[in-house]
């Protein structure tokens, strides 16, 4: 019977002085990157209206004459919009920009134990639409075009039901709809954070921590594939230690996990009741403010893009919109990523932004 | 100090020091069965220690200014290379348990459980030292008020120099007070266990009855913790087994793995597999919710502590600006709220006027009357909120 590893001496030794060379080097690079060194969400924009916290920005256009809906982002309550906008070669944003879209941003602002009253109802019926309306003024038109990212897809989701008049076409990226729908995946790891959401006594945890902070969040979704997550990404960065260029993505994207803003609460409590456990959204029954929403109210035409590797938000939760919404004109477009990469990897940045681009240009 | 001297000569000794460990253990593994030799990792963990303490200082004099996450990202390359070592450690030590066993078509699972519970206990330490040596409920008490007395430091030293203040709240001079906090935590110290004939004096009495809840929150949280604990080195141990059981089966096969990276990437994806299997089984997710909901009536019930101390202090308490920020919050609604039906009674009234001459689609007038408000196209509107901002 023979020991199966069989790493030789000879083998080992070359192996790990290689390694070593590289942790040489690498240590080496690492000790002189400055903080300022390591940004994320660099493409040019300016903050066109500002209201507490929230701030609206807008991209400096690239093109002369950008398309003349603009679009929206709507991000979400977690983590940050930067994601989006990674590095000068990672973004959908500069990609959207290059391709003609004029692009506008929410960036939600960080609550504060202040902002714990902040409700769903407070970011879809006032916030997001406040922003709406202030570019529908500026560029004297009736409706936009919305894109939402993850969660702040879902609110997307929301407000265009509650709000068709504003809105002219919905651009929704690795959004979750049906939120039991991970029931229905082969895979054991896919949608973990969904069956513990629903395990969750979430009135006790708003009622303790106010709101829920941004390390508790992270470590949720770490906790996920613990191994991959907090120790086999720390291994294989021995392969990119030499690669300058390799590293500093590798530490963009450090900062951005590992930089998110805490929760707001009762919007938290909401989101996990309403959605994660109620699965209210595809059932017609959440309610914000005084209004009711219903997915068949969206009737605009809606672009559905999901990561087919998508671990967090299974494509099973993104495409049941498909047979709840109003809309007559429904599109999927397919991206070869995970939740993540569907943003930042390369494949993906050469299908998204076309993909979206040449879809809103379609419908005018 | 030059930093690539002095880190070509560290890795030098620790490449020697690695050649040295593999060339043993490939001797040793190549006859695991019948091998009595001790272990190649014998005298590693020392090594380590020193190499990691010696890389580290020379890492933290050489990076003080630079970026946290690469700060971050080296400590955990330097500990990923621990980590490492001590896994092959770990099979090795298992192989040479089983191969025997193996080699001999005898039970070798019962032999490998055996190890894995042993060695994952040693690794990730008896659950919460508190809980599982069994300390009676006086012990226990000791150490609930021995945090408390840590947490309280900072009230108590307050207390002290405030003496206006909490002559206001106590109604008595400072020193009555110093007198009587002692004496609320010598009476705790030796009398828990006879708690309810603490004597109820009026503002002590509300923090006696919140202490013991308190108390009670923390015994709850140490149990869930404890078991919490003990699940996971359990299913550390389950991936372990699941992982030698793969090896076996290579072994089996006459399968090879010839280099480290990807040995410890099978061990990654063992884990994260047993892992998930573990996450979606009804006991563990018994076993968070309850975790979760111990640790936040913990929470809570510290919170109910606290806010006694703060309102002897005349100090706002965590409920009062909760309820403060919520009326605040209410507030804004309603300002924005009637903002807004403002806003439209205006456009209604303006629309209103011109209606009286020409009657023109609604969408036009919204169109004119935006462009009307601000007087800008979008650019000029972005380089004046570029200015104002």
């Amino acid at each position: 019977m023979t020991f199966p590893v069989q790493i030789t001496p000879d083998k080992a030794i070359h192996e790990l002085t290689e390694i070593n060379k590289k942790i040489i080097k690498g240590i080496e690079q690492l000790s002189t990157i400055k903080e300022d060194d390591v940004q994320v969400g660099q493409t040019p924009k300016d903050v066109v209206f500002q209201e507490g916290k929230l701030k609206l920005y807008r991209y400096r256009p690239v093109v002369e004459k950008p398309f003349k809906i603009p679009l929206l982002f709507s991000y979400a309550l977690v983590n940050r919009y930067m994601v989006a906008d990674l590095q000068e070669d990672r973004t959908l944003i500069g990609n959207l920009l290059k391709e003609g879209i004029d692009v506008y941003l929410i960036e939600w602002g960080d609550p504060t134990r202040k902002d714990r009253w902040l409700t769903l109802d407070d970011y879809v019926n006032d916030f997001l639409d406040t922003c709406v309306d202030f570019i529908r003024e500026q560029h004297g038109l009736d409706k936009i075009n919305i894109l939402g990212i993850c969660q702040g897809g879902t609110i997307a989701t929301c407000y265009s039901s509650l709000h068709p008049e504003k809105v002219q076409n919905l651009v929704l990226t690795v959004t979750p709809i049906d939120f039991h729908a991970d029931k229905e995946e082969e895979r054991e790891d896919w949608g973990l954070l969904n069956v513990w959401a629903r395990h969750l006594d979430i009135d006790l945890m708003i009622d303790a921590l106010g709101n829920p902070p941004a390390e508790l969040l992270n470590f949720s979704f770490m906790l996920v594939k613990p191994m991959s997550l907090n120790v086999r990404k720390y291994t294989d960065m021995v392969n990119i230690l030499d690669n300058e260029k390799a590293l500093m993505n590798f530490l963009r994207m450090e900062k951005w996990l590992f930089e998110g803003p805490d929760h707001p609460g009762e919007a938290y409590r909401q989101f996990v009741k309403d959605f994660f456990q109620g699965n209210k959204l595809i059932k017609n029954e959440v309610v914000l403010g005084d209004g009711v929403v219903d997915l068949g109210n969206i009737t605009m035409p809606v672009l559905n893009c999901y990561a087919n590797q998508d671990n967090l938000v299974p494509p099973k939760s993104t495409k049941a919109l498909a047979k709840y919404v109003g809309s007559d004109d429904y599109t999927e477009l397919e991206i070869p990523a995970g939740h993540i990469g569907f943003y930042v990897s390369g494949r993906a940045q050469k299908m998204l932004a076309p993909g979206i681009a040449n879809w809103l240009k379609e419908r005018g | 100090m030059d930093w690539t001297k002095q880190a070509e000569t560290m890795m030098q000794t620790w490449t020697e020091a690695q050649k040295q460990v593999w060339g043993n253990w490939y001797g040793l593994m190549s006859s695991a069965a019948t091998a009595n030799g001790e272990s190649p990792f014998a005298f590693y963990p020392n090594m380590m220690k020193q190499w990691q303490e010696t890389t580290m200082q020379a890492f933290n004099s050489w990076t003080a200014g630079s970026d946290p996450m690469a700060q971050n990202a080296a400590r955990q390359l330097v500990a990923s290379q621990e980590a490492m070592m001590r896994f092959m450690q770990s099979i090795t030590q298992a192989w040479q348990a089983i191969a025997p066993k193996v080699e001999a078509g005898e039970d070798w699972q019962s032999v490998l459980k055996d190890y894995s519970s042993q060695y994952f206990q040693t690794v990730f330490g008896a659950p919460t030292g508190i809980m599982a040596s069994g300390k009676d409920m006086n012990e226990l008490w000791q150490f609930y008020m021995q945090e408390w007395q840590k947490m309280s430091q900072p009230w108590m030293q307050s207390w002290m120099q405030s003496p206006t203040n909490l002559s206001h709240i106590m109604m008595g001079g400072s020193s009555e007070l110093a007198q009587l906090s002692k004496f609320h935590w010598d009476v705790y110290e030796r009398t828990f266990g006879g708690v309810t004939e603490v004597p109820g004096m009026g503002y002590n009495r509300e923090l006696n009855a919140k202490l013991l809840r308190g108390f009670d929150a923390w015994v709850d949280t140490q149990k869930v913790s404890a078991e919490y604990h003990t699940m996971l080195t359990k299913t550390f141990s389950n991936a372990f087994e699941t992982f030698m059981g793969k090896l076996v089966t290579m072994s089996e096969k006459g399968e090879v793995i010839d280099s480290i990276q990807d040995l410890t990437n099978l061990w990654f994806d063992t884990i994260d597999d047993t892992f998930t299997h573990l996450y979606v089984s009804e006991d563990y997710l018994d076993l968070q919710n309850r975790l979760s909901g111990a640790t936040m009536i913990n929470k809570m019930a510290q919170q109910e502590v606290l806010e006694v101390f703060q309102e002897m202090l005349d100090m706002p308490t965590r409920s009062e600006l909760d309820d403060a920020y919520r009326s605040l919050n209410d507030l804004r609604k309603e300002v924005k709220a009637l903002k807004r039906a403002l806003k439209g009674q205006t456009k209604t009234v303006a629309a209103s006027q011109p209606a009286k001459k020409t009657t023109r689609k609604s969408t036009t007038s919204r169109r004119t009357t935006a462009k009307k408000t601000n007087g800008k196209s979008p650019e000029e509107a972005t380089e004046s909120a570029k200015s104002e901002s």
